[in-house]
């Protein structure tokens, strides 16, 4: 691993333990400054550039560009953007208290008690979960008449909503479920796992915050299963990583291990939640021994060191949920034609909304489709179609090494 | 002269916030940046707030105790950042009285008629 990945994460675990339990060494530290200007550049890309600044100063690792007026804005932009975002969901947490709404809120902000310095964590939305359609309703009916508006209809899973307020744009995500139907065998567990998603109250002490959220166990299921969504598709970044850290640490101790690792063999997740927390072990200073003192039952007596090397590859060239990496457009759980052809005609039935209904155009609205991926290769992403495809089967072997690709073997089982 | 409650000091890298934490509408007009030296006087603030807690137990509340009048207040934080800083009272006159008038337009410190 080369010394820029090993500076970013070392930086990124003493930004995450209060205790700096993971000191950084006079050598690190003179590595770290001869790789500054792309060490900042990375938390950019994976948007925890105050988590490194921060773990930067506390180092004492000082240095002009750090002084530099335009960067200096940017951190400071960033935490105010940050304490927005706070004072944001503290008011509509406050509004549906005040109207007794059961909802959870979703991982961004409802994760932030689990850090050092909360405000580090940067949360570009709110996202809040109410499964009962009645009560859906009457939550969307307020957030409408309190000054939010439609930004964008009904996904398979959530609604945008927007709330405009001395120019600035909140955006606010109202989930009706969990997680997407991604039209796969997992659907249907995972259904079933949150069938009961009875919200557990919670402070978060530092800002005097109170909501509702998911229990434990649920809560930890679901930040997986976040992970695992973005992951297959375009990927994701060290900050989805950051989380899975912080909250194994401090909740370890209230898990049902157990009952966890039944649902993971249900949906088939064990390899992919071992190397998740592998990582988080060697590169982000989550303590094997809190893990094995708690009877943790992922943590993996072996796993391929090439397989570990290969997942932080992935999510470290991702950048924030694969913004960074314009190979990966195509997504495909499975090596074969016919899930590329399944991409395809989704990818059409988004370009085309309306016409998509009917089916005798569906020959000319593939060809434009696949006529406007070619175009869109050469011209906005600057990348020859053969890369992609290279890259998307490089992915799908990954995937395959972690049993991902095992819904199709349990269909055909 | 009165010091609200709600407001916490935060530190991420080399900025300290005074931030409004415990309010229940916060808004962000209502943050205050402050350098080193600020954040220095800030706990020197909590400190002297913290023994009048304790010289006048039955006078201070939690919740917007009383202060020593401005002219203690002023003289108190001056001390106090002489102390630290190994400088003279001129030098260090105009920083605190900087201080004070931020936090008294922010409404954070309610300064005596």
């Amino acid at each position: 691993m080369n010394t820029e990945i090993t500076c970013f994460y070392k930086l990124l675990s003493y930004a995450l333990h209060s205790d700096h339990s993971d000191m950084i060494t006079q050598t690190q530290k003179e590595q770290i400054r001869q790789k500054l200007p792309d060490l900042l550049q990375l938390a950019r890309q994976h948007n925890v550039s105050l988590f490194v600044y921060d773990a930067l100063c506390q180092c004492d690792i000082d240095d002009p560009l750090l002084q530099e007026t335009t960067f200096q804005r940017e951190m400071l932009f960033e935490c105010y953007h940050n304490y927005d975002m706070l004072f944001f969901a503290k008011k509509i947490l406050a509004l549906l208290e005040e109207h007794s709404v059961s909802y959870c809120l979703l991982k961004g902000v409802s994760l932030l008690a689990n850090y050092p310095k909360p405000e580090c964590r940067s949360a570009s939305d709110m996202d809040i979960l109410v499964s009962d359609p009645k009560e859906y309703t009457r939550t969307r009916d307020l957030l409408l008449s309190y000054g939010f508006c439609v930004a964008n209809g009904m996904t398979d899973h959530h609604e945008e909503l927007l709330y405009y307020e001395n120019d600035k744009t909140y955006l606010l995500e109202l989930h009706n479920k969990l997680i997407n139907n991604s039209g796969n065998v997992r659907d249907e567990t995972i259904k079933a796992l949150f069938k009961q998603t009875i919200p557990v109250k919670k402070k978060l002490s530092f800002a005097a915050l109170s909501y509702q959220c998911l229990n434990t166990e649920q809560n930890l299921l679901y930040l997986l299963l976040h992970m695992l969504q973005h992951f297959t598709s375009l990927g994701f970044g060290a900050k989805l990583l950051c989380d899975w850290t912080v909250f194994l640490e401090h909740h370890a101790h209230e898990i049902d291990f157990m009952a966890f690792q039944t649902m993971l063999e249900d949906l088939g997740l064990v390899p992919f939640c071992e190397v998740m927390t592998e990582l988080c072990i060697r590169y982000l200073g989550l303590p094997r021994e809190i893990l094995e003192k708690n009877h943790c039952t992922f943590l993996a007596a072996t796993i391929d060191p090439a397989l570990l090397q290969r997942v932080l590859d992935d999510i470290h060239t991702a950048g924030e949920f694969g913004k960074e990496n314009h190979t990966r457009v195509l997504i495909a759980h499975q090596n074969n034609f016919s899930s590329t052809i399944a991409q395809g005609h989704r990818q059409m039935k988004i370009y085309f909304p309306k016409l998509s209904h009917c089916f005798l155009f569906w020959p000319v609205l593939w060809s434009i489709t696949l006529y406007r991926f070619l175009c869109n290769n050469r011209r906005l992403r600057k990348i020859d179609t053969k890369t992609i495809l290279e890259n998307t089967r490089q992915r799908q072997e990954l995937f395959k090494a972690l049993s991902l690709d095992s819904d199709a073997k349990r269909k055909e089982n | 002269m009165r010091l609200h409650t709600d407001y916490q000091l935060r530190n991420i890298g080399t900025f300290y916030f005074l931030v409004p934490l415990k309010s229940d509408h916060p808004v962000i007009d209502q943050i205050l940046t402050l350098n080193e030296t600020g954040a220095f006087l800030w706990n020197s603030l909590q400190k002297v707030l913290q023994k009048q807690h304790t010289v006048q137990p039955k006078k201070a509340t939690a919740d917007n105790a009383p202060l020593p009048d401005n002219d203690e207040l002023m003289q108190l934080l001056c001390h106090a950042l002489q102390a630290e800083y190994d400088v003279t009272k001129d030098e260090v006159l105009p920083d605190v009285k900087t201080f004070l008038n931020s936090l008294t337009q922010k409404g954070i410190l309610t300064l005596k008629d």
